[in-house]
């Protein structure tokens, strides 16, 4: 399985056992700066049948929950019950508050009959629509007022209270109730309404090819238009994906962004780089930012997947000069600290896949539970997956990954003292420090890559069970940074070769609770 | 193995286009499976040289509003009209895509370049663009129909092509301009794998009489405008390699002032240019000595597959 198929379903497992960071919402491309960082924005989310527009609205309000937004939702087609189930799986960890569901024609109370079934459309239905939806949100308003009376913006008319999302599924539905101009008169009154309580909302609609002009109609209303398309590839599979077609008064991308439904009904985008995958950056080609599949190719300090895409970066360099910023790839290099760390014996066949994936996910836990790495602000971190490992770059202090080795080590001796040897945890680490450079990739996440990681690597390659081995240029740094270095920093060897017959020299760091005193095999042969 | 061949200028006007598309049309006839890609940006053209107006773009795939099969017509039907009737001759397969001329579309993508990073997709998904030709259109040749001059496209052109072609026309104001370009710009690409050659359009030995084009030191006639430019041309086959002799100094004076070899010089074919519509000459008029010229082109070594 490729690397990019693991990420994607590690996304999904941290999603369905929420698990992965669930406060962030879906990485639309260029979505996430009008919708977060503006008080107020109704789009129109359209695309044909299917294509999983209830269940990114779905996704939309929960999110909004984990962020504690008042959420409501309208629908004309589905009743109570439909709803409930709709919602009933969501997994949004503690929602501060229910999803209000706004139906005119639903009453969910009133056992159904002939005599008391409602039949509410054309004007009657908008008004009925609207003034739920006013009630709802200022019931929320003066609730919140109750607590904070001075959020009331009274130059202005805004009310500037609890954000609030709200979806309406679907205005196709509801032009089978309404003229297309009532309709439209609804769009403007609910976005005039909604940009009074701070609402994001999305509108759905079910489009053909045919509906073109109601989609630019509605567009000139709304304040951004998302589309999605659904295709099938040469094996018959759904390919989903979904993109920003307009953004009022701010930058957006139109990239189309493929994305997949999970069986629990949750939106997994893809090149995995889900904002649901917690932030984890794989490594990208420098010009094509493809997924990275075996030994990168490294020049001038970029990494890439081919030699092909390193001449044609190559000659764009040359060809740009210092200007290579024009093209959009990077240019400048900052330096950073690296911590790559290697599971000893993970893929031992009498190890069975369920224990493997067990230690993975308790060397995450300890790794994640270790003050050095969590006092490291998620900006200044990546992590990057490393087959049974991962390496982790950091772009602070030089003593974090050093500090994250110790703190680590104890925490596996801790760990390991009850347990069998099948199930001990056994680790190698190297650590070293270089120059990286940023590189954005598809979904404009920003990775970095240098020889700084590859250094790491070869260092944590030359050592066994237990050890922390450690590469010159972060060594000296840190031998110089404290005196309490001296006494578990060591030298072990001034000419290791490593890959392409370099030579480096090589230390280690132990003491008596961490790392590994007896020289590494590799190193002693070499010698 | 492919080759993804650039044909690039200083100036407009030079017969990229023109020579371009009957190459490619050249080389699908022999066989090989072309795609010829209307990367002008600035000026297209291509869409009218095959009178075609695709539903969708270049530009569309650039931003993501079409996939690669739906920008790449199918122009083999084109080529099928000059097969002997009878004939099995198996032809290869030209696809075209077009660069879209409406104005709002030339605005947008250069309005787009400005901004880091659309500007860093579009060029992923241009660098995908040819990959895709290659792995899974199975192209032979990809061509590049380029913009002249020092642009973003045409340089993003040029770097992702494997031989580039510098087109100019003989006797003109731009060999300055070729010249200095070529120093500063098609070192970058060279140094890093590319393979570029100087290719002299329209050069005399076609339409003035052959004799005086085999002159060997023809006296220089004010009224004939061809009289600085003469091209060695057999009384049979295709025309060799050019050697210019002009009051330059030297006949390899283009080549050392750009070190550039000139891999040929395409006869001017005033007949056909007057024309009222240039269409695939090499197929058209396949005895014509612009198309013995270019079928010498497309079989030399240096663009071989």
């Amino acid at each position: 399985m490729s690397r990019a198929a693991n990420e994607l379903n590690r996304a999904e497992d941290q999603n369905n056992s929420g698990g992965g960071d669930s406060s962030r919402s879906p990485l639309i491309p260029g979505i996430d700066l009008p919708v977060q960082n503006t008080n107020s924005k109704i789009l129109l989310l359209y695309g044909p049948s299917g294509v999983g527009k209830t269940l990114y609205c779905r996704q939309f309000l929960r999110e909004g929950l984990i962020k504690g937004h008042r959420c409501v939702f309208v629908s004309t087609a589905l009743s109570k019950m439909q709803f409930n189930a709709l919602f009933s799986n969501i997994d949004s960890r503690k929602p501060v508050d229910p999803i209000e569901f706004i139906n005119p024609r639903d009453d969910a109370a009133a056992p159904l009959s002939r005599h008391n079934y409602k039949v509410i459309s054309g004007k009657k239905l908008v008004t009925a629509i609207l003034s739920n939806i006013i009630r709802s949100l200022e019931t929320t308003v003066g609730n919140d007022t109750k607590a904070a009376p001075s959020t009331r913006d009274s130059i202005d008319g805004n009310i500037s209270n609890k954000a609030v999302r709200l979806v309406v599924d679907s205005l196709t539905h509801m032009l089978l109730l309404l003229r297309e101009r009532t309709l439209m008169q609804f769009v403007m009154d609910l976005t005039d309404v909604l940009k009074k309580f701070n609402a994001t909302a999305i509108l759905s609609l079910t489009t053909s090819s045919m509906d073109q002009s109601l989609v630019t109609n509605l567009g000139s209303v709304v304040d951004g238009v998302i589309e999605m398309r659904l295709k099938e590839d040469s094996y018959g599979l759904a390919i989903r994906s979904i993109r920003v077609r307009h953004i009022k008064g701010a930058y957006y991308d139109p990239r189309w962004l493929t994305f997949r439904i999970s069986t629990n009904g949750n939106i997994i985008f893809s090149n995995g780089h889900s904002s649901l995958a917690g932030g984890q950056a794989g490594l990208t080609c420098t010009l094509c930012a493809k997924p990275i599949i075996g030994a990168p190719l490294v020049r001038s300090d970029f990494v890439f997947d081919s030699k092909e895409c390193m001449e044609i970066y190559q000659r764009l360099e040359n060809a740009y000069g210092s200007k290579i910023s024009d093209t959009g790839l990077p240019s400048e290099a900052f330096d950073a600290s690296f911590f790559f760390i290697d599971m000893v014996g993970l893929s031992d066949p009498t190890l069975s896949v369920k224990n493997q994936v067990h230690k993975i996910e308790i060397l995450n836990e300890l790794i994640h539970s270790c003050d050095a790495f969590r006092k490291v602000s998620t900006g200044k971190k990546v992590i990057l997956p490393a087959g049974d490992g991962m390496a982790i770059g950091f772009l602070s202090k030089p003593e974090i990954p050093l500090e994250l080795s110790i703190q680590l080590h104890r925490k596996l001796r801790a760990y390991n003292e009850e347990k069998s040897l099948a199930e001990e945890i056994g680790v190698r680490i190297g650590l070293a420090s270089g120059p990286v450079f940023t590189v954005a990739d598809l979904n404009n996440v920003q990775n970095i890559w240098g020889p700084g990681i590859i250094l790491a690597r070869r260092v944590m390659d030359a050592g066994d069970k237990g050890h922390i081995l450690v590469a010159e240029s972060l060594a000296q740094v840190l031998l110089s940074l404290k005196d309490e270095y001296r006494q578990i920093i060591r030298l072990i060897s001034d000419k290791y070769k490593i890959k392409h017959g370099q030579q480096i020299k090589l230390y280690t760091a132990y003491s008596d609770d961490f790392g590994n005193p007896q020289i590494p095999a590799k190193v002693f042969i070499n010698r | 193995m492919s080759q993804c061949i650039a044909f690039h200028s200083y100036k407009g006007g030079t017969g990229k286009t023109t020579i371009a598309c009957n190459l490619a049309a050249m080389l699908a006839f022999k066989g090989y499976n072309v795609s010829l890609l209307d990367l002008d940006v600035y000026a297209p053209s291509l869409h009218s040289y095959f009178d075609c107006n695709p539903d969708k773009w270049i530009n569309d795939l650039l931003f993501e509003n079409s996939e690669l099969r739906e920008i790449m017509v199918d122009m083999t039907p084109a080529l099928t009209q000059y097969t002997a009737e009878g004939s099995n001759k198996k032809l290869g397969r030209l696809l075209v895509g077009f660069s879209n001329p409406q104005k709002e579309e030339i605005y947008k993508l250069e309005g787009t370049i400005k901004t880091a990073n659309a500007n860093i997709q579009l060029l992923r998904r241009f660098v995908q663009l040819r990959e895709d030709l290659i792995s899974d259109y199975d192209s032979d040749y990809v061509i590049l129909d380029t913009s002249p001059g020092i642009r973003y496209w045409s340089i993003n052109s040029l770097a992702v092509a494997d031989v580039l072609f510098l087109t100019l026309k003989y006797g003109d104001l731009d060999i300055e301009g070729t010249i200095k370009m070529a120093k500063d710009i098609y070192g970058s690409f060279t140094k890093f794998g590319s393979k570029s050659f100087l290719l002299l359009n329209r050069v005399a030995g076609y339409c003035v009489p052959r004799a005086y084009a085999l002159g060997s030191q023809p006296e220089k006639s004010n009224n004939n405008p061809h009289h600085n430019n003469i091209v060695q041309v057999p009384e049979e086959g295709p025309i060799e390699l050019a050697v210019i002799r002009d009051e330059l100094g030297s006949d390899t004076f283009l080549s050392d002032q750009t070190r550039m070899e000139m891999i040929s010089s395409i006869p001017c074919y005033c007949d056909i240019q007057f024309k009222k519509k240039e269409f695939l000459t090499v197929l058209q008029h396949p005895d014509h000595p612009f198309a013995k010229q270019l079928e010498h082109l497309a079989m030399t070594e240096q663009i071989k597959v």
